[in-house]
């Protein structure tokens, strides 16, 4: 599996929505429900900053001789 | 001399024969307006003309209050109504009761054929609709980058999921309109975009056109890209919102299909979270079955170690639970920022009541899942101390059982550990016996 911090939000959340299926699936001890949990609470804390502190560029493409030019608006 | 008749019943026998005749009843005429007077009373009188010929036309009132657009001097229309007598002059006119501008009329016909052929092609079919992603890295916006509508979405993208915005400056009307959205939708083709808005604010029918032009309709048919159209208008959808992948009413509208709420999303987030807490839950409850390391070996030493070692790993599990719990509920205060609150005194007392409001939910779920796992703690310790009394060697020995050591004290498990002659002692509920060995027989 990806590095947690290199995921995308989507998925983020597809990984942790299998870690929570698991989880409910029962049948892991508690050493291995724990494993998994930290990680979901991992999973779920990247999901947060990618919500609460992505960058939002807004730019506008130009066409120029060279080619196609992005330009912040 | 036949009867001789007045003027009155001459001009009222016109009348009749003009109102009988379906040739000159619901009729439409085109030409073009002039001499247009607007009566206070509310109706507007002109004459309609051609390069050849004029007729007075009224328009009452209540037919003007329909039109879709203001009748106006050397404008070209289609005039719908019937001859009439105006029996007091012995003129006849036209009474209008509908009319289109022509130009216009002639541009909703090719509309008409344009969307018969798109749809026989299969432009318009649900089928070749793609879904919209749901989580888009970038989002391509084709519009005029000085008008409402880029405004309108870079506003609404600020609140929702985090997506960059990638704009294509195209002009939205006038001529060379339709050419420059084809354009802007086949350059954002050739970049990493995830899904596109074309559009444009509200206006009239005419400044929405180039939206009904073949060419977008073409582009947008060609994206690679799934396409949000958004045309602000309320009545007959345009050819770009027929071909599109999704419409929104409104370049807002489209904004908050393409980036999904921030708030839904850490509830989901959250929910899946107190789910996951809540197996974990289960798991910690049914941790009592796990104590199968606790075998039957009669070693007073194998079973301290043991029940050691399993207190060991209560206080380890209780310790990351908390530490998982304890996450969790750091995770929902954290739900409760406001990043974009503004700082309006009212919006702030605001903000602090839903602090302290989640601050209290927070702690009232906080202490039912730390008494839970106390008490699951206690009842783990009272099941070891269960155990290790029913694997005491002395209890076995109340039973009648007695057990032998060597020599170095340890127990003996088997004939191997003795020979002829071997001093051993021979421990009972109520004391100990020294022995020498007789005989030693093995099975």
């Amino acid at each position: 599996m990806k590095e947690v911090s290199e995921m995308t939000f989507e998925e983020s959340l597809k990984a942790l929505e299998e870690l929570v299926d698991m989880l409910e699936n029962g049948g892991l001890d508690l050493d291995k429900s724990l494993d998994i949990y930290e990680k979901a609470v991992k999973l779920r804390d990247h999901c947060r900053t990618i919500l609460e502190n992505s960058e939002r560029r807004v730019q506008k493409i130009m066409e120029t001789a060279e080619g196609i030019r992005k330009e912040d608006v | 001399m036949s009867a001789v008749i007045s003027v009155s019943e001459l001009n009222e026998r016109a009348k009749a024969v003009l109102a009988a005749d379906p040739s000159l009843n619901d009729v439409w005429v085109s030409g073009e307006i002039s001499n247009l007077t607007k009566h206070t009373s509310g109706h507007y009188y002109f004459t309609l003309k051609d390069t050849k010929s004029e007729v007075r036309c009224t328009l009452f009132r209540g037919a003007r209050n329909t039109l879709p657009f203001e009748p106006a001097e050397s404008m070209k229309v289609l005039a719908f109504g019937s001859v009439d007598m105006y029996v007091a002059r012995g003129s006849y006119q036209f009474n209008v009761s509908t009319m289109r501008r022509s130009g216009i009329g002639d541009m909703y016909l090719a509309l008409e054929e344009l969307k018969k052929k798109l749809k026989a092609e299969g432009l318009f079919d649900d089928a070749r609709k793609r879904p919209i992603p749901k989580y888009p890295v970038t989002v391509g916006v084709v519009t005029s980058p000085t008008g409402a509508a880029i405004q309108d979405i870079i506003k609404v993208s600020a609140k929702r999921f985090p997506a960059h915005i990638l704009l294509a400056p195209v002009l939205v009307q006038g001529e060379g309109a339709a050419a420059s959205i084809a354009n802007g939708i086949e350059l954002m083709n050739t970049l990493p975009v995830d899904v596109l808005i074309v559009g444009r604010g509200g206006g009239s029918a005419e400044d929405l056109w180039a939206f009904n032009e073949e060419k977008v309709a073409r582009a947008i048919a060609a994206s690679r890209i799934p396409v949000i159209s958004a045309v602000g208008h309320e009545t007959d959808f345009t050819v770009a919102d027929l071909v599109a992948d999704l419409r929104a009413p409104t370049p807002s509208a489209a904004a908050e299909t393409a980036l999904p709420d921030i708030s839904s999303e850490i509830r989901n987030i959250d929910n899946m979270m107190m789910r996951a807490s809540g197996s974990l839950m289960h798991c910690i409850g049914t941790m009592r079955n796990d104590f199968k390391v606790l075998d039957s070996k009669l070693s007073p030493r194998r079973a301290k170690e043991t029940v050691d070692a399993n207190m060991r790993n209560i206080s380890e599990m209780t310790r990351r639970s908390l530490f998982a719990v304890r996450s969790l509920l750091n995770g929902k205060a954290a739900a409760f920022r406001t990043p974009d609150a503004k700082l309006s005194p009212r919006r702030a007392k605001d903000t602090v009541a839903q602090y302290i409001m989640a601050m209290d939910e927070i702690s009232a779920s906080a202490d039912a899942s730390l008494i839970r796992i106390v008490s699951d703690k206690k009842r783990d310790v009272y099941a070891a101390e269960q155990r290790m009394n029913a694997i005491n060697p002395m209890k076995v020995l109340e039973r009648g059982y007695s057990f032998v050591t060597g020599a170095d004290g340890r127990t003996l498990t088997s004939v191997s550990q003795i020979s002829y002659g071997s001093d051993v002692e021979i421990r009972m509920r109520d004391g100990s016996a020294k022995a020498k060995i007789n005989e030693v027989r093995k099975k």
